[in-house]
């Protein structure tokens, strides 16, 4: 997608709009991949999927949403470590109800957090109190909760 | 009563602890590290006084301001501006002399300067931005919506007035005593922002196809600001989040729009000869008969589809009246349909209600959806909320199909969603549109006539409305999937780490669809089915919306008058839920099992007997068996123990037996006989929040019974407790909160025994779909 930048925005938008999304992630100790469950609107992502490809995308009518969806999370959510390098990504399914959407991918990670960012700019184009919530499930039933906003896209899996 | 040995023990070690009490022991537990979840609220609630009440009532002294206005407004459709004059009456009911009154200027906020925009922070850009996305940046940086204040006056002498970013301060000539008022004008402009490059609460949007706009027109007008006895003047600035602050008062509006133009607003027209048809003021009177089914159509498809080409030169003024409202708005479009409903505010058969006219303006774009759904949500909303607030005491209320997503005003609100350009429709777009006809209806009832401060505290009106919109919901159909209502759903949100309370400002909110809507509709649910019950708790939000309906409540008013109409101390559950971010998280740590010990030696040995038997062989002891043992080649070493079995009775402990059955009286042994079982059950409180522990006993016979503790149990220990359950039926397992009515965000620790841990979201979709293939795959195997 051809891109510019600008520096000024001015827009204003209404409470109501539920304007979250929260992620559900684990490392599976067999494959090393992070396992990914991402909940949110089917409206915020319908919305997101149509700013995101310029035209209007409905979920159920798009004949390749599953690859509409894969090629957005790829360009706003992603995991690194040093090397900037991002996890590879594999898609693994979807399930749209009548008031969620739930997205089940997986990012290499090869089975280790330590050093490792993760950046998510899910949705933030949206909505100007858009918030993005990880928990992030560890050994021992220990759980990480990270958030996201417009301000904050970039955060280290395990504690700073 | 005898227990067995072991429990002997631990029961004497508490008749001990008991024994030690004293005021020592008093200072020890005042010094415990624990939080005290039952502390009352008095040292954050404000004191009580003569205008707001320790009960959550209005005082003796309360009052409240009124402002009227007389406005004339100009609409010029080509270009966009709103032009207007007003005449405000300022009642100073207040006990205070005002030197200066504070007006709001809201559309200030669309001015690249203002406080709002200069705060928004900073969006993502790292990603670019298309062409088109960058056209409607320029754009939307270069508009001016802003107000152009070209007069304030009195007797057409200017008044000294200062502009502050979203508000304006007009000095007053000589103080305003109390219980006077002053009466001065003003003049202004703007220029409605088009919703396509500027979003709001307020716009236009455009139809290339037929060259139309339809307006949704809010905060149009210059708004006196609220002064209360609890923050003097509310002038917080607008800052584009959180909404409005706004006294009552009587409005007389004559709005000059185009002459083909449908207007539909705040109050009741004053002139329908002058600007309707006859046909069209005689299906309107049709539309207000009693007893019709549905709604009736005053302007038709193909006469709004007509109406589009018409482009007729000249205008007509609307004159509508409002009273007792704390806002007005209005829609203007040559493009609208028109239906009506008229409906009675209360009971039809007792005749003790008024007629509303129930009504939708919508243009062909919405079809065949508003037709079918929108006045029909609006007669839904009025019936549901009226049975469980006050009966809607407005003439109109009206929904209406344009640019805006969803906002509220007095009588009148905006609602966004429209059908494809086929007319299908999702199941997700229709119940889009019913949920946000009814949430935006029902802010009639708060904020509009519960009149809160919407700039303050988010939650008091979203958190309350979404909470009866929930309700309303749950009648529509039987399948009806709301936003929020099950505890379930919010347990995502409040076990995140980064979030404030609910009592924070409202443009200081994280998340504020789950801050304010969400987790304050979820407490008042989970109040109402299992903490207070509905009978107790039905009363209470009524009597709160009683008590406060035309008046402006704050949140202690809420909080003491559920207290104080109930008999039900919440002040734990306030200060869990609004004034904390801990989430629920009870967990069953341990369960002790006890049973009533007959003292019979043939009984007890039996028992012990039993358990030994029960111990497994050790694969040591197994492989041993075999060996020759040294004392079956030598006979002589055996004595006394080889033949000797503990377990056995002895002829002392039957002696002992019936010495104490001698000492017994008749209901004594009977009781020794009787098969109660004992389980101490121990919760432990891992998320902060005190919630009532609700345990589902499953017995070893199939039985199953539930068993609600109220949330006081922790009021000693807010981290620990220990229940007790007497039962005459072995359990099999216990759960707890097994009906998910808690916000029970880890349901893993709820089980006794414990059970595995939950697959994840994740795992139960892999399970399901084993089969699954990316992309790719998909693609290769066409």
């Amino acid at each position: 997608m051809k891109s510019l930048l600008l520096p000024l925005l001015l827009l204003l938008c209404s409470w109501h709009s539920v304007a979250t999304t929260q992620l559900e992630m684990e490392v599976d100790q067999e494959s090393g991949a992070l396992e990914i469950a991402l909940h949110l609107s089917p409206n915020d992502l319908e919305t997101c999927l149509t700013q995101w490809n310029g035209r209007a995308i409905r979920l159920d009518k798009e004949e390749d949403i599953d690859g509409l969806i894969t090629e957005y999370l790829q360009a706003h959510l992603s995991v690194s470590g040093a090397d900037e390098k991002p996890a590879s990504f594999t898609w693994v399914g979807k399930e749209i109800e009548l008031r969620d959407a739930w997205v089940y991918f997986e990012l290499d990670v090869r089975g280790s957090l330590e050093g490792k960012q993760l950046h998510n700019k899910l949705l933030n184009a949206l909505h100007h109190d858009y918030v993005s919530t990880v928990s992030l499930r560890l050994p021992k039933k220990k759980m990480r909760s990270l958030r996201f906003d417009r301000a904050t896209t970039a955060q280290n899996l395990l504690k700073d | 009563m005898v227990f067995s040995a072991s429990t002997t023990s631990r029961c004497s070690l508490l008749l001990l602890a008991a024994l030690c009490l004293s005021p020592a022991s008093f200072a020890a537990q005042e010094k415990q590290n624990r939080p005290d979840a039952f502390r009352q609220l008095e040292e954050i609630l404000p004191t009580a006084n003569e205008t707001r009440t320790g009960s959550g009532a209005p005082g003796h002294a309360y009052w409240q301001q009124k402002v009227d206005y007389q406005i004339e407004v100009h609409l010029d459709e080509r270009d966009r501006r709103i032009s207007g004059k007003e005449h405000i009456t300022y009642h100073n009911h207040s006990p205070d002399t005002l030197t200066y009154l504070w007006v709001q200027l809201e559309n200030n906020r669309f001015l690249a300067s203002s406080g709002g925009n200069l705060t928004s922070g900073a969006p993502d850009l790292s990603k670019g931005m298309s062409f088109e996305a960058l056209h409607k940046r320029q754009a939307a940086a270069a508009f001016d919506g802003s107000f152009h204040i070209t007069g304030v006056t009195q007797l057409k002498q200017p008044l000294h007035h200062v502009i502050n970013d979203t508000m304006m301060r007009v000095d007053l000539p000589t103080p305003l005593q109390p219980g006077t008022y002053f009466e001065f004008d003003i003049a202004w402009n703007y220029v409605v922002n088009d919703t396509s490059v500027v979003r709001g609460r307020t716009g236009a949007e455009y139809f290339e196809e037929d060259d139309n706009w339809i307006f949704e027109l809010a905060h149009w007008f210059p708004r006196l600001a609220v002064y209360d006895d609890v923050d003097g003047w509310q002038n917080k600035q607008f800052l584009g989040g959180s909404e409005f602050a706004l006294e009552f008062g009587d409005y007389d509006v004559r709005i000059t729009a185009p002459a083909d133009h449908i207007v539909a607003a705040t109050g009741v027209l004053q002139n329908p000869t002058d600007v309707l048809s006859e046909v069209q003021r005689e299906r309107f009177d049709q539309a207000m008969q009693l007893g019709n089914d549905g709604p009736t159509m005053i302007v038709t498809l193909e006469e709004a589809t007509a109406n589009e080409g018409l482009h007729q030169s000249g205008h007509k003024t609307w004159h509508f009246q409002a009273d007792n409202v704390r806002d007005f708005a209005w829609a203007s479009s040559r493009k609208f349909l028109w239906d009506c409903w008229g409906v009675y505010s209360g009971d039809e058969e007792k005749r003790d209600g008024h007629m509303v006219a129930a009504m939708s303006y919508w243009p062909k774009e919405g079809e065949p959806m508003w037709s079918k759904f929108s006045t029909h949500a609006v007669v839904h909303t009025l019936g549901v909320y009226s049975r469980y607030t006050f009966e809607y005491p407005y003439p109109t209320a009206i929904s209406v199909n344009g640019p805006i997503g969803g906002m509220e005003y007095p009588m009148i609100c905006f609602n966004g969603p429209r059908p494809e350009k086929d007319g299908t429709y999702s199941e997700r777009t229709k119940y889009g549109l019913i949920g946000v006809i009814i949430h935006e209806v029902g802010h009639n009832y708060f904020p509009m006539i519960v009149n809160s401060d919407e700039r303050q505290w988010t939650w008091m009106d979203e958190g309350l409305n979404t909470f009866v919109q929930h309700l309303a919901e749950v009648e529509w159909d039987d399948h009806y999937s709301s936003w929020w209502g099950e505890p379930s759903q919010i347990t995502n949100y409040m076990m995140s780490e980064e979030q404030v309370p609910i009592m924070t400002a409202g443009d200081s909110l994280l998340s504020g669809g789950n801050n304010a809507y969400g987790k304050p509709m979820t407490a008042l649910n989970i109040l109402r089915e299992t903490i207070m019950g509905r009978e107790l708790f039905d009363f209470a939000f009524a009597e709160y919306s009683r008590r406060w309906k035309f008046k402006h409540p704050q949140p202690a008013d809420f909080f003491r008058t559920m207290e104080d109409a109930s008999a039900v101390d919440l002040d734990w559950f306030w200060r869990g839920w609004f004034y904390t971010t801990d989430h629920v998280d009870l967990a069953l740590t341990d369960v002790s099992w006890y049973a009533i010990s007959s003292q019979n030696p043939d009984q007890v040995n039996g028992l012990a007997a039993d358990k030994r038997s029960e111990t497994p062989e050790t694969l040591q002891h197994e492989r041993n068996a075999d060996f020759v043992k040294r004392f079956d080649a030598y006979p002589e070493l055996r004595d006394f123990y080889d033949g000797y079995d503990p377990l056995a009775t002895t002829a002392k402990q039957q002696k002992e037996y019936e010495k104490l059955l001698g000492g017994l009286e008749d209901w004594q042994r009977e009781q020794l006989e009787s098969p109660m079982q004992f389980y101490v059950v121990e919760v432990q409180n891992l998320g902060g929040l005190v919630m009532p522990i609700l345990l589902r006993l499953e017995y070893e016979d199939g039985g199953e019974e539930m068993r609600h503790i109220p949330a006081q149990v922790w009021r000693k220990n807010s981290l620990k407790v220990k229940t007790l359950v007497v039962t005459e039926r072995p359990l099999k397992r216990i759960v707890l909160d097994p009906r998910l009515e808690t916000a029970d965000c880890d349901l893993s620790n709820n089980f006794w025994p414990p059970q595995a841990a939950e697959p994840t979201r994740f795992d139960l979709f892999k399970q399901r779909n084993r089969k699954r293939s990316n992309p790719m795959q998909s693609e290769e195997a066409k």
